[in-house]
């Protein structure tokens, strides 16, 4: 009996070759499928699609309590923390979310009353540590009574963006304390800054205050320019990765030891916050991190962790690490927010494709939350998709030299 | 014995068994709502208990939601070319 099918070896020689046809005329084409329009993510006046079906799970899951529940279990299992940004991100997006809306306005402040209300008591409550990792229990705060400004700028900026919207006296004399005591802690610190674990700055929290001080400042008629300056400068001279130029990630109080170097969870949120300070930084050190860490592919787009000059581990701020290409979920997360603050339009794009199609959406009656993710990085994805009313509200402490010289 | 000669590995019908299969077995993990449990591709716990079982099917999902949207389209568009390359060749 003789058969007409070629062997092994012949087949191979055929199938190969159209595999490689195969791959090339589909996987450039594959982005075309979950690319959403501009129009769907990014809008100057309103809000866009994705961020009301975003926004409406998240204010639907704090009228759920046992979703909720579930849902700050799930985190706290690998991450305190996250219950806690969770709360930051979606108190700020709520607040962009009523300042491009504002007949929303009640409805927000209800569940941002609420929010900050539970967080406040939980701090007072369960202590400094709640929020925090475990690890923030075995070193030596070098802050005595020891303090986390990891808790007091998040908080500090939920306050003060929260007053943006409307007076609340209770808030009001929360924040000035809150900002009394970061502004002194900031100007006691060799590098101007103040721990948020034992013995460890982490430049997101110390931008983040910045910020939250920066709001503070134009709602109670201060100045804290000096400060400013001063933070400034030394980070300039102190705490920036020579081979990036990218701000280090976290150091110790004296800034004598660098924790973690240039990081792409970090330096994101970090470059946003510092266009309320000084724009023309903030975007040079966009600029930079989009450069070391950004990459898009195939009309894809995601962030690394760290750059290719510098080794850093895999660890809960990374989230976990894709081999060969370094993708990181939580550098990509934040890098949502630094493309739309910096209306880096085509990278934002491209990283929301990438959402569609590897976060795995699910819409149901409740809105729309992406099943690889969880309740804080749905918080900062609207965040990113909200984000501008308040920071345009506030506006920078020190605007461009280019703008001055006008 | 003609059809599974036809199914041999590296036939263009191999290449079209194989996606289907992906594509059945991704149905399937959808079908049982295995999509919830790819929080662990964030780190995230699949379940409040942290369970691993949660975290398996989460993988198990990506994996063949990937292999469906990524791998499934090129094996059909090769079985085609495949087919074509060979229909030529075995022309007079």
């Amino acid at each position: 009996m003789q058969s007409s099918e070629p062997g092994l070896g012949k087949r191979l020689r055929i199938a190969v070759p159209s595999l490689v046809i195969g791959a090339v005329l589909w996987l450039p084409l594959v982005h075309v499928f979950f690319a959403p329009s501009l129009a769907a993510i990014r809008v100057e006046a309103g809000v866009a699609p994705l961020a009301r079906e975003l926004a409406a799970r998240q204010k639907w899951l704090w009228t759920d309590a046992e979703a909720l529940r579930r849902s700050v279990a799930r985190m706290h299992v690998t991450n305190a923390e996250w219950d806690f940004m969770g709360r930051t991100f979606l108190v700020l997006s709520l607040v962009n979310l009523s300042l491009r809306e504002p007949e929303t306005t009640a409805k927000h402040l209800a569940i941002i009353d609420r929010v900050l209300t539970e967080t406040l008591a939980i701090e007072k409550e369960k202590g400094l540590y709640f929020f925090l990792m475990p690890y923030a229990k075995r070193g030596r705060w070098v802050l005595d009574p020891p303090r986390s400004q990891f808790l007091d700028s998040e908080i500090a900026l939920m306050l003060a963006s929260r007053c943006v919207l409307a007076e609340e006296p209770r808030f009001r004399a929360e924040l000035a304390r809150r900002v009394r005591r970061m502004a002194d802690g900031m100007r006691k610190g060799p590098v101007l800054c103040v721990e948020s674990y034992p013995d460890e700055c982490w430049m997101f929290c110390n931008t983040v205050a910045l910020a939250a001080i920066r709001i503070s400042d134009t709602l109670a008629g201060e100045d804290h320019a000096r400060l400013f300056e001063r933070w400034l400068t030394v980070a300039k001279q102190r705490l920036i990765d020579p081979r990036t130029g990218i701000l280090y990630s976290s150091f110790t109080v004296d800034g004598k030891r660098v924790g973690n170097g240039p990081e792409g969870s970090s330096i994101w949120v970090a470059a946003h916050c510092l266009l309320l300070i000084d724009p023309e930084f903030a975007r040079d050190q966009y600029r930079r991190a989009r450069a070391e860490l950004g990459v898009v592919v195939a009309g894809f787009g995601y962030a690394k962790e760290w750059p290719d000059s510098y080794a850093g581990p895999i660890d809960v701020d990374s989230g976990p690490i894709i081999p060969i290409v370094e993708a990181s979920a939580g550098s990509s997360g934040c890098s949502l927010v630094a493309a739309a603050a910096f209306a880096d339009l085509d990278y934002l794009r491209a990283l929301t494709t990438t959402l569609e199609l590897a976060a795995f959406p699910i819409r149901d009656a409740s809105g729309l939350r992406y099943a690889a993710s969880n309740q804080v990085g749905d918080a900062v994805l609207l965040y990113a998709l909200t984000q501008g009313p308040l920071w345009e509200r506030v506006g920078p402490a020190f605007p461009s030299r280019r703008s001055n010289a006008k | 014995m003609r059809s599974r000669r036809r199914c041999a590995p590296f036939t263009p019908m191999w290449f079209l068994v194989c996606a289907g299969l992906v594509t059945v077995a991704f149905g399937l993990l959808h079908l049982f709502g295995a999509r919830n449990y790819t929080s662990i591709l964030s780190g995230t716990a699949g379940s409040t208990n942290g369970s691993v079982v949660a975290a398996l099917l989460g993988l198990a999902y990506a994996f063949a939601y990937f292999a469906t949207v990524l791998v499934a389209p090129v094996l059909v568009i090769a079985a085609g070319v495949m087919a074509a390359l060979t229909a030529r060749r075995r022309a007079p």
